[in-house]
């Protein structure tokens, strides 16, 4: 039986060669979701390390672009036994980068942070309109919208997109935050956002804060 | 409306400031040229000064980011600070102003094609036989010289001079012609007398070169920050300024149009030269400068898909930019190549000949905006990486430009030394003192791959021991210090804090993210690289060996890298001396790949790793 303490470890420790191996290992056991589900657990409590690393200035940007990555791919070993096993979610999110702006590192980031903390998260990519988010927020009724973006004229485009959810009646049904490096408290007010971050890991205990 | 005055020392500016103002408002209006890192939003806090008379409490944002002492001690930051009675207001450096500007650069041999040119004509006098008219002789006298008769043409502020030049010279009169069209219509014989001015704008200096069309001399170098700096330090705050200020674009045009008549007037001071006898000049700008030389508005650049308003080259008439030069001088603007690949990059590329060599070369021009070109004779991709503001001292905690004042090269000698720009007590670290510093701290094993500042009982280097003492806590920060308060020229330490390592990392991160596109997108493996040509004043300063060790620069190439200078200026040169080189710049915009870094397949990943060291 794969040792989950080890896999948490090996996670947090980003070593890619231990957590594929062992992965690859288990799913040859044929196991069931049940246990797969156990896997999953324990690489989003390798990610919590990762993060807990960086707030303490032992692991930065690069790590955390790798570790989301490590996470995709571990999930997509796993997709074939995780079939049929309902998951529990803790919340749902809908995020993107902003339109007129195409950087998307922190937001991916972020992304693949709440995604191992386990909200559905919904991921509209870069450059997205106020009408985009709108329609997503229509359709899957998330409890979280996350705008980023990293151009100071992002934060227009943040206006823009909760003035959208405003009208369509849709901003007492959602949290907003905004994330970047343009942003801070006087963006978050003039914006119209409810929590802005920085830094991924502080948006992602913002959001935890939000749904628990 | 209350009026203050406010006094600024050195110098003793006066200034009678309306209630209400701030310093840097109150500056901008003046004319006094200072630095705002941030454009004056209060964030970065570089635009120290110490007010002696008629000071304020500080604001809760001045409290966050000045320390108490200095608070006591009357340290305020001009960007914050209201004018609301009377003050006398030192800054913090009587040389703060001066920078080094780059302006030297690699020569290379090519063939002078004046764009315009002067010819002498002796015109038939009129008489009661023949009557026709002035303009009708004048071009008698051109077809002569193998102008076709329904090709020539001019416009009518020449019309209106040509009658009283005529009469004056006795029909002996200098045509300026551009093609066909007569631009120009002087009194006797003005051959020897056709110059130009070519002009290199960046985001932080201007650099003008005074040219003898004729012969291709240079005569006279004049340089300017760029005083635009005052709305915003970097590209971005300038876009914003333009399009969110009220007339904020036509603010940053006039500025850099007065700055080009400034220059031009200093360039001619102290010699015999009229600005009459300026006939062309030529813009290698980036893409934002390029757009506001022209007053349109660069806003589209900033937002996806960063489209350009306008890319092709462009010959223009001084007068309609209010430039001040000989009312039939032209405006020679070189193209860009994309959003945020700009002018300036086809001026380097035309002055290294890129599109000629058989070598495929590298070239890098870091600034804010890394402008990052790989190629040869076969083809030439390229593309602009985000760095950010780090290597030219913004962000970075004790950072400042390379100015006067500023420590610009490090060494981990027996102990640590540094040299100062202009000698005296360092205020802060430049670009290239920053690199040496991260650099020596990787070699000797203080760094860790992740870009973390080790505990003293970490290190393993016995090198490294020499320097625990360096090994500060500042501000709940670990940081390496290289100069104590008591050895700077403000009484603040001076030191590279773990935030500006992280800085470091993502601007390395970005320019290193491009070449790795790059030589994919061409098909190359980093070996095929023959030449690496660092253009620019950064790239002029930096010690290469630090660039490799940091990973700015890939170290397979350390022993391959030349530094080529202000090429963007040479370039301009180029363009203005000769048409053909002016044609080839248009070449090299059309046939230049832009790879577009945001939107590169595993860009991300691979900006991520390239944020790490590689440790010994």
């Amino acid at each position: 039986m794969i040792d989950l303490q080890a896999l948490t470890q090996a996670v947090g420790d980003l070593d890619e060669k231990t957590i594929i191996t062992m992965i690859e290992d288990f799913v040859a056991t044929n196991p069931s979701g049940e246990e797969a589900q156990k896997i999953v657990f324990a690489c989003q409590q390798g990610m919590g390390i990762v993060g807990e690393l960086f707030e303490k200035n032992e692991y930065y940007v690069g790590d955390l672009i790798f570790a989301g990555e490590l996470l995709s791919k571990t999930i997509d070993l796993l997709k074939p036994v995780l079939n049929d096993v309902a998951t529990e979610k803790v919340g749902s999110i809908v995020i993107g980068t902003v339109q007129g702006d195409l950087h998307d590192i922190g937001k991916n980031i972020f992304g693949s942070m709440a995604e191992a903390a386990g909200f559905d998260v919904y991921e509209l990519g870069v450059d997205v309109s106020p009408s985009a988010f709108v329609e997503k927020v229509k359709e899957v009724k998330p409890q979280i919208v996350g705008m980023s973006g990293v151009l100071t004229l992002a934060i227009d485009s943040m206006k823009e997109t909760v003035k959208a959810i405003t009208e369509a009646g849709l901003r007492d049904s959602v949290k907003i935050i905004i994330g970047g490096n343009p942003v801070n408290e006087d963006a978050c007010k003039q914006i119209g956002a409810d929590a802005f971050t920085t830094n991924a890991a502080e948006g992602l205990k913002t959001c935890q804060g939000w749904v628990s | 409306m209350n009026y203050h005055t406010v006094v600024f020392q050195p110098g003793d500016v006066l200034l009678e400031v309306p209630e209400g103002k701030t310093l840097k408002e109150a500056m901008n209006d003046a004319g006094l040229e200072f630095d705002f890192p941030c454009g004056g939003r209060g964030t970065c806090g570089k635009c120290r000064v110490r007010i002696s008379k008629g000071l304020a409490a500080p604001i809760p944002r001045e409290q966050e980011i000045i320390q108490a002492q200095e608070l006591d001690e009357g340290i305020r930051l001009a960007c914050l600070t209201t004018v609301v009675n009377d003050l006398l207001v030192e800054l913090p450096n009587k040389n703060q102003l001066k920078h080094n500007i780059l302006i030297t650069s690699e020569a290379r041999s090519f063939q002078i094609a004046p764009h315009l040119q002067k010819l002498y004509l002796e015109i038939e006098k009129p008489s009661r036989e023949a009557h026709s008219s002035d303009w009708h002789r004048i071009k008698d006298s051109l077809i002569k010289q193998g102008y076709k008769e329904r090709e020539l043409e001019s416009e009518v502020s020449i019309f209106r001079k040509m009658p009283d030049v005529l009469r004056e010279a006795d029909n002996c009169v200098t045509a300026v012609m551009y093609g066909s069209e007569v631009v120009g219509i002087e009194p006797l014989d003005s051959r020897n007398t056709l110059l130009g001015m070519a002009f290199d704008i960046g985001t932080t200096t201007i650099v003008g070169y005074l040219l003898d069309l004729s012969s291709g001399e240079e005569l006279n170098v004049v340089s300017a920050l760029n005083p635009q700096t005052a709305f915003g330090a970097d590209v971005i705050s300038r876009l914003t300024f333009a399009s969110h200020e009220e007339s904020g674009l036509n603010k940053l045009h006039n500025a850099v149009i007065e700055a080009i008549n400034k220059l031009i007037a200093e360039a001619i001071q102290k010699t015999s030269i009229a600005r009459e006898q300026i006939y062309g000049i030529s813009i290698a700008a980036n893409t934002c400068m390029h757009h506001i030389f022209l007053g349109i508005n660069p806003q589209s650049i900033a937002v996806s898909p960063y489209v350009p308003a306008l890319s092709e080259p462009l010959v223009l008439d001084a007068s309609d930019l209010k430039i001040d030069i000989n009312q039939a001088g032209k405006v020679f603007v070189l193209p860009n190549i994309a959003g945020f690949v700009g002018a300036d990059t086809v001026a380097v590329l035309l002055s290294t000949e890129l599109d000629q060599s058989k070598d495929i070369k590298l070239v890098i021009d870091i600034g804010t905006n890394g402008e990052i070109a790989l190629g040869s004779r076969e083809k030439i991709v390229a593309c602009s990486a985000a760095a950010g503001p780090a290597f030219e001292g913004a962000q970075i905690s004790s950072g400042m430009r390379g100015a006067v004042g500023a420590m610009d090269h490090v060494y981990y000698r027996d102990r640590l030394e540094y040299s100062v720009i202009g000698g005296g007590k360092p205020l802060g670290v430049c670009g290239s003192a920053l690199l040496d510093t991260v650099a020596g701290l990787v070699e000797l094993g203080i760094l860790n791959k992740r870009g973390k500042i080790l505990a003293p009982d970490q290190l393993t280097n016995p090198v490294a021991q020499r320097f625990k003492e360096n090994l500060i806590e500042y501000e709940g920060q670990v940081a390496f210090l290289l100069a104590k308060e008591n050895e700077t020229g403000h009484g603040r330490p001076i030191m590279i804090t773990q935030s500006d390592i992280r800085e470091l990392q993502m601007a390395k991160g970005a320019m290193a993210a491009g070449v790795r596109v790059l030589l994919d997108a061409y098909g190359i493996v980093v070996q095929d690289i023959q030449e690496v040509l660092l253009a620019g004043a950064f790239g002029n300063y930096l010690n290469p060996h630090s660039a490799c060790v940091i990973g700015l620069i890939p170290p397979e190439l350390e022993s391959k890298i030349k530094m080529i200078g202000n090429a963007a200026g040479t370039g301009a040169k180029l363009a203005l001396l000769s048409a053909n080189e002016y044609g080839r710049a248009r070449d090299i915009a059309e046939d230049v790949k832009f790879v577009e870094l945001g939107s590169y397949p595993r860009f991300n990943s691979i900006f991520g790793e390239c944020t790490y060291f590689k440790v010994p």
